[in-house]
This record gives structure tokens, C-alpha cells and sequence, in this order.
């Protein structure tokens, strides 16, 4: 490397490499140091966009019931959340005297350690993306499924009845509302002709955004998307004025707030990858990919959330039916339409 | 159960006539109220029960209550209704102190059941027949009955619990050191035997697994246990305990000069402190024979329609997060709060009032109150139809509400449902238009009515009650009679021996109010509380049984229970 001299970013890894091969250091060494720097960028991004989420969240819900929300702790009270986190890591930690401690403590880690792998496949940009895997939407789809041991793990570590409820209720939830998500998806890969993300923005940029094709198939989607993130209407897994708390009844401090980091990196990471599925990702003009990305995640999130404050919530017999005989029927007629669409293209 | 609602009989004096000829020897007159009132022996009091149901109409116990008489035994009241005609009857039966036993009526109205419990508690009458004869409002191996005037207090000071006294394998059993044995009929203590009762837990599962909604549960509105049987999301069977609020109200009340009791009523039902002000002070009128002025009446009216909008809206609130709907329950707030800013300028309190007093009211409407009530009513209609847009029309809460929980027309009226409740159900009956009290029947409104029963109807009934609510309001204010503010009422509260029931309705139902006087004290010798939401809470098991744990959570909603006024 000549001194005085920045190369572009794209160089960056190649030049590095150069720099270990002549000193003689292994590779390995470099590919370790680059994953653990990209799970760092990664874990800071969902960090500060969690924190903002939660503000976003108590801001979005105030202005729809005419009130003001967070004001007092710092401007808008956008410190409102990082003072919230620091009161929850400085709780006492309670566990049970019930519980089965190991399932109990471990459980938020494999709640959180899924919600924060999606993010390894997301196309940010055109070149933003931890590793842009061949399966990614197969691999996006085998992470939202690993929810549902760790609820059940949960649950069922807290020895409590209301969060055992909670967490079969969750089992139930996710395992239903999984079929029509991937279905939905498979539409998109079928038109887009590959599983990974970035290929899927790519052939939205030479066809235009899938959601104008795929209308049907972005309804099943985004609804299915609100359940697998146990949002409201679809809450029923924590349904307050049902189930205390649901599975995390007993959780309280940090470990009650992994499970809240994990619920809002699981909303953050849904919204992406609708967008990057329907919404064209990244791609759009004028503006810097990455922001067309945020700009889009964070239209649907507000949708979400907009959604959250308005409508009361779904009942467990009717989430079942509205999953089994309303999207999945609905995402395979999508899906025999998509198909007999691109053999005849 | 026989159809009663067709059986009507003309006049009271037809009503007295046939009860003669019937029961031979039984008092039975018309008071001047229009009240029946009748005495009956305990021997024939079953049978007389299941006549005056079936062949004379009264297919409505309104209350059931016991009164210490001291050396006469103890007298058991039951005030019946009968819907159909709007006849009121008193009925009066005895037992002797030693022997307190008297025939169970829950066969023949359902709605006796928590009654006799409550009676038995409290003043330890038992009733002969009864299903499900324990205590209510004390815990189970309470000694003693509170309510008898030769109640001696013999609790040891409480214990703290420890870690060591803890002990997970008796949680099914309860051992309690209740120290000296009770006091025997005499009131002499019979000696400092200790005793240690075992009381086994009365809730053993048949199968599925029984999970405690409550006492502390966000959706149970106060301290209210429901254990529910359930075999997954389904309920097999369902129990509503309580008690855990029990504050001795009517045993306090005793200790009290009339016009003191008036802050405790305030504390029955705490959302609709108002109406039992009212209520408490009607009866007491009553018993007086006190006059009230016409001003004084129409703020009354004011004010608890005012009061039956801001409990209504609280209602409409929790209701919406019940079912999980958070945003209509902000919209509600900001209306209520209004309205708890028109309670203060008016009576200085925003909940506990002490507004109502005998006779009258505390003081008149302060100037300028006037404009900030019309200008609430101005926007009121609006606002209610701002809460139709946020809830009713959703199809989530449709489908969470119709045809969920139905209450038929005849268990509405056999387990004793008053109000929105009962009418809900389609039983278009409502005190104000039955039984007019502080000149109802000079004010023009309607009485909503739903048709199925479910959840949605009882829903419908309260949103459009609110409306009916405020037409009144703006009535009272605008006819509002100059004069006195307050009655002429007695230097000394001397009470005549005799007794007044008053039934007034309340936001949640019909409040009654039952006082004894005992022609001597100042005080009243017997105060008893019949609270709607205490009657309410006995058709939990009736609606909740089958359904899903959140269609009972709707349940609890629809029949809008305080647990204050539960418990009392």
C-alpha cells in the first residue's frame, strides 16, 4: 500500500490480503478478522436501529392516540430508550426458583442469535452484504424458524403456566403462518430465477418491483410477516390481557430485554426482506442504494406499526383459520398463476 | 325452568289477594310505595318461593339479605321483582338464633346463589338446599360470622410469613392456628381451647390443567381470581373467587351515623361514585321519609348521568384492551377526563365525591359549570361516533364479539343481570322508566335493547346508553328548577323502626341498597349493598364455560365488573 493513498472501498479486502501474504500471515487469520468486523457492523446496526425502532414505536402509537409519547429524556425524547436499556441491565436478575435454570438462561440467546444471522444474507446495496448466499431466501426462511424452540425453550424453562400457553401458542403461530411466508416467497423466486437476495433486486431493477406482479403474493406475504414477528393483530403469543406476558412472563432485566431486541431485529429483518423481495430492495434512482433500502424497510415497518395501534387482536381459533384456510390457499393459487406464468414467458 | 315472563297479575291488591288465599295466615300488605310486603314462616318458604314465581311473575330476586334481630333470630329479606308487571315485593321469614337455618331459593332463582353465600359468611345463616354452601367474601376457615351483633374480633396479629413457614407440599390444604375457639351462642368465649382447622382446597381438577386468571392478571380488573379448568385454549369449567377487596363496608357502616356512611358508597363502585351516593341516600329518604327538592333531584339526575357516561367510557376503554385494541382506550381516557374535571369543579373530588347527601346535595351548581357540561355535551355525539370508527365497525373485534358468550333472556333475568347486562339480552328493563326515581319519568330517552345476548350486543347497549345519557344530561341542565338545593332533614338521625330498600341503576345495573334502622341509634342497624357487579360475576361460569381463555376475557369485559363493589 502506498502511503497517502486511499484506495476505493471496493479494493480494501484485496489489498489487505496483499499485506497479510507478504508479512506471511495466514489468510485465515484475515477471514476470521473479517467476519468478526462484520458481525460487529452488524450488531451495531441493529443495535441503534432497534434503539430508534422502540422511539419510533412509542412515537407512532402517541401520535395515533393523540398524545406525545416520549418528550423528557433528550430531544423528541430520542434518549428515552437508551435510558430504558440501562435501567433494564441494571435490574436485579430474578430467575424462578421453578425454573430450569440452564433452558431458562440460554433461551433469549437462541431467541436473539437467529433474529441477528438473517441479517448475514440482507443486500444493503449493490455490494453491502455480509455474504451474499446462493440459498439466501432458504436460509432466511430455516432462521425465522429457529423462533420457535427457543419460545418453546422459554416457556417452558420459566415453569410457569401462562408462558408454557404462550409458548405453544407460539409453536402454533409460527409453524402455520411459515407455510404461506415461503410460499409466497418461492412466487418471487420463480420469477426472479434464484434463490439469493441480491439476484432478486437485480432482476427487480431490469422488471420492475414484484409487488406490481405479485400484489396477491406481497398481501400473503406481509401478513404472514406480521405473525411470524408476533405483531398485533397477531400478538398472541404475548397477549397481555390474555396471557399475563406469555412466554416471558418470568423474564424480566436483560434477559427480558434480548427478548425485546430480538422482537424488534425480527420486525426489522421482516420488513427488509418484504422490501427486498417486492419492493425492489435497494434499487431506485437518485439516491444511494442503502437508503432506498432503510427508506423502504421503514415504510413497511410504520405499516406495521400503524397496523399495531389500530386493530384490537385476532383470536387463536381464528388465527389458525385465517393461516390455514385463507393465506395458504391464497399463496398457492399465487404461486400456480407465478409458475404457469413463467413457463409460458 | 317455566316460562315466567307471561305471567302477569294486575295490581299489588290482586297480587296480596292471591297470596292470601293461597297461604293461609300469611301477613301480607301494600305499602304506600307500592311495595308488597309479605311475612312468611321458614316451613313454607320454598313453596311460597316457587308460587310467587310461577304463578304470580316474580321472576326477579333483586336481593337477598340477613338481619340480626337479636333475641327474634335472624329475618332473611328477599326484594322480588316481576319484570313483567313492575311489581316490588319485600318477603320476610325468620329462625331462631340457635337453629339458623333457612330453605335455600337458588333453586328457583340461580341468581340467590352468591347471595346465601354471602348471607351465610356474614351473618351465618344457613341455607338448606343450597349447592354450594361456602364462604364468599372471608376466607375459608374464617371463625365466626361478622355480621351477628355478638361477633367478637378473636384474630391473633398477623403473622409474617418466613421462608421456613413456607410450605409447597400444603399448598392444597390450608393449616391455620385460629386461636381461641369461638364464642359460643351466648357471646361468652368457651374457653382458650386452640384449634387448628384443615380446610381442603375445593378446587381439585377433574382433568386438563387449572390455571389462577388472577388475583393478579391484567385483564381481571382488579383482584379478581378466576380459575379456569382448561384442556388447551378451551375452558372445561370456570370459577370466579373473590374477596380479596373485602373491607367490611356494611359492618362499618354500622358503626356509623347515616350521613357518614356516604364517603364509604362512594368506594363500593369507584367508577361510579354518584350513583351510589344516590343510591345509599335514597334509601335513607326513604327510611326518613325525607323530601327532597326539586333542584336537588334534577343535579342528581345531572350528575349521574354524567357519572353513568364517565364509568361507560372507562368501560369502552378497558373493553378495547381487553381485546387488545390499545388505541380507543386513550380516546375514551380524554373524554372521561373532561368529565372527572366537571366532578371537581362541581363537588372539589374527582372520584371519591361525597357529593349526594341526604336530602339534597352538598352544595348547588357552581357558576359557570354549566358552560364547561355544555360544552362536553356539545362534542359528546361527535366524539361517540369517533369511538364507533375506532372499534365497532373492525372486523376483528366483530368476529371476536358476535355471537360470542350469549346470555338468553331468561338466564339474563334468572341470574339476577340488571342494566346494560340484562338488557343486552333484549329485556327492554330499565329502573329509570319501571321504577322512576328522582323524577325519571319527566325526561325523554330511550332505552336501547340488543337482540342475541352476545358480547356485541351488550356492547351496542352501553355505546348507545351513553347517548341516551347525554340527552338526558342536557335536559336536567336545561330545566333545571331554581330552589333549594337541599331538604329539611332531622337535627338528630333517630331511626324509626323499620327498613327501605332502594333500587336505583346504575352504570352497571341495579344498585341496591338495603337499610334497617332499629328505632333508637343514630346509626343503622343493618346496611346491605346489593352491587351488580356482584350478581354479574355468578354468570362467569355460565357464559365462560366452552369457550377460548380470550373469548373469556371479552366475558369479563361485557358484564363490566369493579371489583370494589364486588368485594365491598
Amino acid at each position: 500500500m502506498v502511503p497517502g493513498v486511499i484506495a476505493p472501498p471496493s479494493q480494501w479486502y484485496d489489498l489487505t490480503a496483499q499485506y497479510f501474504e507478504r508479512n506471511g500471515w495466514p489468510l485465515g487469520l484475515l477471514a476470521v478478522l473479517t467476519a468478526l468486523l462484520k458481525a460487529a457492523v452488524i450488531l451495531a446496526f441493529i443495535a441503534l436501529n432497534v434503539l430508534f425502532l422502540i422511539w419510533l414505536e412509542r412515537k407512532v402509537s402517541a401520535w395515533i392516540q393523540n398524545r406525545l409519547g416520549p418528550m423528557r429524556t433528550g430531544p423528541w425524547g430520542l434518549l428515552q430508550t437508551l435510558a430504558d436499556a440501562l435501567k433494564l441491565l441494571l435490574k436485579e436478575d430474578v430467575v424462578p426458583s421453578a425454573a430450569d435454570r440452564w433452558v431458562f438462561a440460554i433461551a433469549p440467546i437462541v431467541t436473539f442469535t437467529p433474529a441477528v444471522l438473517i441479517f448475514v444474507v440482507l443486500p444493503f446495496s449493490d455490494r453491502w452484504i455480509v455474504q451474499d448466499l446462493n440459498i439466501g431466501i432458504l436460509f432466511v426462511a430455516a432462521m425465522t424458524s429457529m423462533v420457535v424452540p427457543s419460545f418453546l425453550m422459554a416457556g417452558w424453562g420459566s415453569n410457569n403456566k401462562w408462558s408454557v400457553f404462550g409458548a405453544l401458542r407460539s409453536a402454533a403461530q409460527l409453524v402455520s403462518y411459515e407455510v404461506p411466508l415461503v410460499l409466497a416467497a418461492v412466487a418471487v423466486v420463480l420469477l426472479a430465477g434464484s434463490l439469493s437476495l441480491n439476484d432478486i433486486v437485480e432482476a427487480q431493477r431490469r422488471s420492475g418491483w414484484f409487488i406490481l406482479v405479485q400484489p396477491l403474493g406481497f398481501l400473503v406475504y406481509y401478513i404472514a410477516a406480521l405473525a411470524e414477528a408476533n405483531r398485533a393483530p397477531f400478538d398472541l403469543i404475548e397477549a397481555e390481557s390474555e396471557l399475563v406476558a406469555g412466554f416471558n412472563t418470568e423474564y424480566s432485566g436483560i434477559r427480558w430485554a434480548i427478548f425485546f431486541l430480538a422482537e424488534y431485529a425480527n420486525l426489522l429483518s421482516g420488513s427488509a426482506i418484504a422490501a427486498t423481495l417486492f419492493l425492489g430492495g435497494w434499487s431506485g434512482p437518485w439516491l444511494p442504494p442503502v437508503v432506498w433500502f432503510l427508506l423502504k424497510t421503514y415504510f413497511l415497518i410504520f405499516v406495521a406499526m400503524w397496523i399495531r395501534w389500530t386493530v384490537p387482536r385476532i383470536r387463536v381459533d381464528q388465527l389458525m383459520n385465517l393461516g390455514w384456510k385463507v393465506l395458504l390457499p391464497l399463496a398457492l393459487v399465487n404461486l400456480g398463476i407465478t409458475g404457469i406464468y413463467v413457463l409460458v414467458r | 325452568m317455566a316460562s315466567t315472563a307471561t305471567v302477569t297479575v294486575g295490581t299489588p291488591e290482586a297480587v296480596v289477594e292471591r297470596l292470601g288465599s293461597a297461604f293461609p295466615g300469611v301477613e301480607a300488605e301494600v305499602l304506600p310505595s307500592g311495595w308488597i310486603r309479605v311475612r312468611i314462616d321458614r316451613e313454607r318458604l320454598a313453596d311460597f318461593a316457587r308460587f310467587v314465581r310461577d304463578e304470580l311473575g316474580f321472576d326477579y330476586l333483586s336481593n337477598l339479605s340477613a338481619v340480626d334481630r337479636q333475641a327474634e333470630g335472624f329475618e332473611v329479606v328477599l326484594h322480588l321483582v316481576s319484570i313483567g308487571a313492575g311489581h316490588q315485593m319485600a318477603v320476610y321469614t325468620r329462625c331462631p338464633r340457635d337453629d339458623a337455618r333457612v330453605p335455600s331459593v337458588t333453586p328457583i332463582w340461580p341468581t340467590a346463589n352468591w347471595h346465601e353465600r354471602e348471607a351465610w359468611d356474614l351473618m351465618g345463616v344457613r341455607f338448606e338446599g343450597h349447592p354450594d354452601l361456602r364462604r364468599i367474601l372471608l376466607k375459608e376457615n374464617w371463625v365466626g360470622h361478622p355480621l351477628r351483633k355478638d361477633y367478637i374480633d378473636r384474630r391473633l396479629p398477623r403473622q409474617r410469613q418466613t421462608r421456613e413457614s413456607y410450605r409447597p407440599d400444603r399448598v392444597n390444604t390450608t393449616t391455620f392456628d385460629v386461636g381461641d375457639a369461638p364464642a359460643g351462642a351466648d357471646g361468652q368465649a368457651s374457653g382458650p381451647v386452640r384449634r387448628v382447622l384443615e380446610v381442603p382446597d375445593a378446587y381439585t381438577p377433574r382433568s386438563g390443567v387449572v390455571v389462577n386468571m388472577g388475583p393478579q392478571h391484567p385483564s381481571t380488573h382488579g383482584v379478581l381470581r378466576v380459575l379456569a379448568e382448561i384442556d388447551g385454549e378451551r375452558i372445561l369449567k370456570c370459577e370466579a373467587d373473590i374477596g380479596f377487596l373485602h373491607r367490611c363496608f356494611e359492618k362499618i357502616a354500622e358503626g356509623l351515623p347515616f350521613p357518614s356512611v356516604i364517603p364509604y358508597t362512594d368506594r363500593t363502585d369507584y367508577l361510579a361514585g354518584m350513583t351510589n351516593e344516590l343510591a345509599y341516600c335514597l334509601a335513607v329518604e326513604q327510611l326518613f321519609g325525607i323530601e327532597v327538592p326539586e333542584r336537588a333531584s334534577a343535579i342528581r339526575v345531572l350528575m349521574a348521568e354524567l357519572q353513568r357516561i364517565a364509568s361507560h367510557l372507562l368501560w369502552f376503554g378497558t373493553f378495547s384492551l381487553d381485546l387488545g385494541a390499545v388505541t380507543p382506550f386513550l380516546y375514551a381516557w380524554r373524554e372521561r377526563e373532561k368529565l372527572l374535571d366537571i366532578f371537581e369543579t362541581i363537588s372539589g373530588a374527582r372520584m371519591m365525591y361525597h357529593y349526594v347527601r341526604i336530602g339534597g346535595v352538598r352544595n348547588d351548581l357552581p357558576a359557570g359549570v354549566d358552560r364547561q357540561i355544555r360544552a362536553f355535551l356539545d362534542s359528546f355525539d361527535a366524539n361517540l361516533d369517533e369511538f364507533h370508527a375506532l372499534l365497532t365497525g373492525n372486523p376483528i373485534f366483530q368476529a371476536r364479539t358476535r355471537n360470542v358468550a350469549i346470555l338468553s333472556k331468561e338466564d339474563a333475568i334468572a341470574y339476577g343481570a340488571s342494566g346494560p347486562t340484562l338488557r343486552g339480552s333484549g329485556v327492554a328493563y330499565d329502573l329509570r322508566k319501571a321504577h322512576p326515581y328522582c323524577g325519571y319519568e319527566r325526561y325523554d330517552f330511550a332505552v336501547p335493547v340488543g337482540e342475541t345476548g352476545d358480547v356485541l350486543d351488550r356492547y351496542n347497549v352501553r355505546m348507545e346508553e351513553m347517548r341516551q345519557s347525554a340527552r338526558i344530561a342536557r335536559q336536567a341542565l336545561e330545566g333545571l328548577p331554581e330552589g333549594d338545593f337541599m331538604g329539611k332533614v332531622p337535627r338528630r338521625w333517630k331511626a324509626p323502626a323499620a327498613d327501605a330498600y332502594s333500587r336505583v341503576e346504575g352504570p352497571r345495573g341495579e344498585v341496591g341498597v338495603y337499610v334497617v334502622g332499629d328505632g333508637q341509634n343514630e346509626r343503622p342497624w343493618r346496611v346491605h349493598w346489593r352491587a351488580p357487579s356482584f350478581v354479574h360475576l355468578q354468570l362467569l361460569p355460565v357464559l365462560g364455560t366452552g369457550l377460548l381463555v380470550a373469548d373469556v376475557v371479552a366475558v369479563i369485559g361485557s358484564i363490566d365488573i369493579v371489583l370494589g363493589e364486588v368485594d365491598r
